[in-house]
């Protein structure tokens, strides 16, 4: 069976939304747009886009060879469809935390946090380099079930359409009901935030229950004001240092360990992770601002 | 052709950002570079602020006595804490901080004059 691509189908309706976005930031003066980072987002967009169909054939050809090990028969109905959509949607989380978990995922990752902004065009500042990590390694299990490729692919490309919109900050909060079962503009902006509260949290896809499930999930404060990017910023609008700056940073740090101990730890470890003093892990910047904030209450 | 369309795609948008307006450069006062240093680095509570001139920047001085950098960036700022005994250099007008970033290998403020407590560290 053949299935269309939801994400090439998807893409005028996300020029329209940028286009409105914009007008909607300019009339309500609510979130922000710079025409660089824009520019650079855009611009990583469709690097990924080149990237991903160099490269869509070899994930192909890895994906086909895991169904032909199938354990079950996955029959192309609706049932198979929803039980599909909501695994895939799994798969996503179990990658995303450990995109944000382990440097070595990270590494690929860490491209669609480098905006300090929070807009439509950041929803389409994808890795270009996640063929290299091995990202898609996630989806097999799907695949070992049983679930026909062109059926995990399609449900894939429908959880990313899904998240495009929740890259705003145009929209504050959808009702209650809402809020509770679905990723949200809401729940997706404390993920992309550097609040020390807000860190490495809130990694679902399409189903914010796997964060509720899971122990990952923080809310949205009105007390505390996303604030946007990575930790340490990048100083450049570079798309192509954009894209490998961590990779770069990190065999850097292999290439100076002390010990495979250490090279270990720096390829696999937490980002910011370091042996001895000055770890820079999400724990540590947590654990500073909890200690600085208990200070300061009277 | 659908590459064609996309690379036209990506220089309207960003066309459209610009013309709409989206290019500002903001300054600061004593209370925003406080508030985005403290809400950009994590247990940094500034006791000190100096602004560049012309509000394009900032140096502070947190509780603890370490230094941290609010450098323009965009519409916005990149904050950097500074480790400490890093070298400050306050020459031709400008304080110079060495970073060491492969993109940033070096931070220029224009400041002309130095508060008391960073003359101690900048001479």
């Amino acid at each position: 069976m053949t299935l269309p691509d939801p994400v090439q189908i998807a893409v005028p309706a996300f020029v329209v939304l940028i286009v409105l976005e914009m007008w909607l930031t300019r009339r309500r003066n609510v979130g922000r747009y710079d025409w660089r980072d824009a520019g650079t987002s855009l611009t990583l967009g469709l690097g990924s886009t080149v990237v991903g169909a160099l490269t869509g054939g070899l994930v192909l050809a890895v994906s086909i060879w895991f169904w032909n090990h199938r354990l079950l028969d996955v029959p192309w109905a609706w049932w198979a469809f929803v039980l599909c959509f909501l695994l895939d949607d799994l798969a996503y989380y179990v990658f995303h935390r450990s995109a944000h978990r382990v440097r070595w995922f990270w590494a690929s990752h860490v491209i669609h946090h480098s905006s300090q902004h929070y807009n439509l065009t950041t929803a389409l500042r994808q890795t270009w380099t996640g063929f290299i990590s091995l990202g898609f390694i996630f989806r097999l299990p799907l695949l070992l079930i049983g679930f026909p490729p062109a059926m995990v692919f399609f449900c894939a490309g429908l959880n990313l359409v899904y998240q495009f919109w929740i890259h705003t900050e145009q929209v504050g909060r959808m009702p209650r009901w809402f809020e509770a079962v679905m990723n949200t503009p809401s729940h997706h902006r404390v993920h992309h935030a550097v609040n020390p509260r807000y860190l490495d949290r809130n990694y679902a896809g399409v189903f914010i229950i796997w964060d509720r499930m899971f122990g990952t999930f923080e809310a949205e404060r009105d007390d505390d004001r996303p604030r946007y990017g990575i930790v340490k910023a990048l100083p450049s609008f570079n798309p192509l240092w954009a894209a490998v700056h961590e990779w770069v940073a990190m065999l850097k740090d292999v290439a100076s360990a002390r010990s495979p101990r250490e090279a270990w730890g720096r390829l696999f470890g937490p980002p910011g992770w370091q042996p001895g003093e000055g770890a820079e892990t999400s724990e540590v910047i947590r654990a500073r601002w909890q200690t600085a904030t208990e200070n300061r209450e009277p | 052709m659908m590459l064609a369309l996309s690379v036209i795609a990506v220089l309207l948008l960003t066309g459209l950002a610009w013309f709409m307006g989206f290019r500002a450069r903001p300054t600061l006062d004593e209370a925003s570079a406080r508030s985005e240093a403290d809400g950009r680095l994590a247990g940094f509570r500034a006791t000190d602020v100096v602004l560049a001139d012309g509000g394009r920047g900032a140096v502070l001085r947190g509780a603890d006595g370490s230094l941290a950098l609010l450098l323009p960036f965009g519409d916005g700022w990149l904050s950097r804490r500074l480790s400490h005994g890093t070298p400050l250099v306050h020459r031709g007008g400008q304080l110079l901080v060495p970073l060491g970033e492969p993109m940033l290998a070096e931070a220029r403020l224009p400041l002309e004059r130095l508060p008391r407590w960073l003359q101690e560290q900048a001479p």
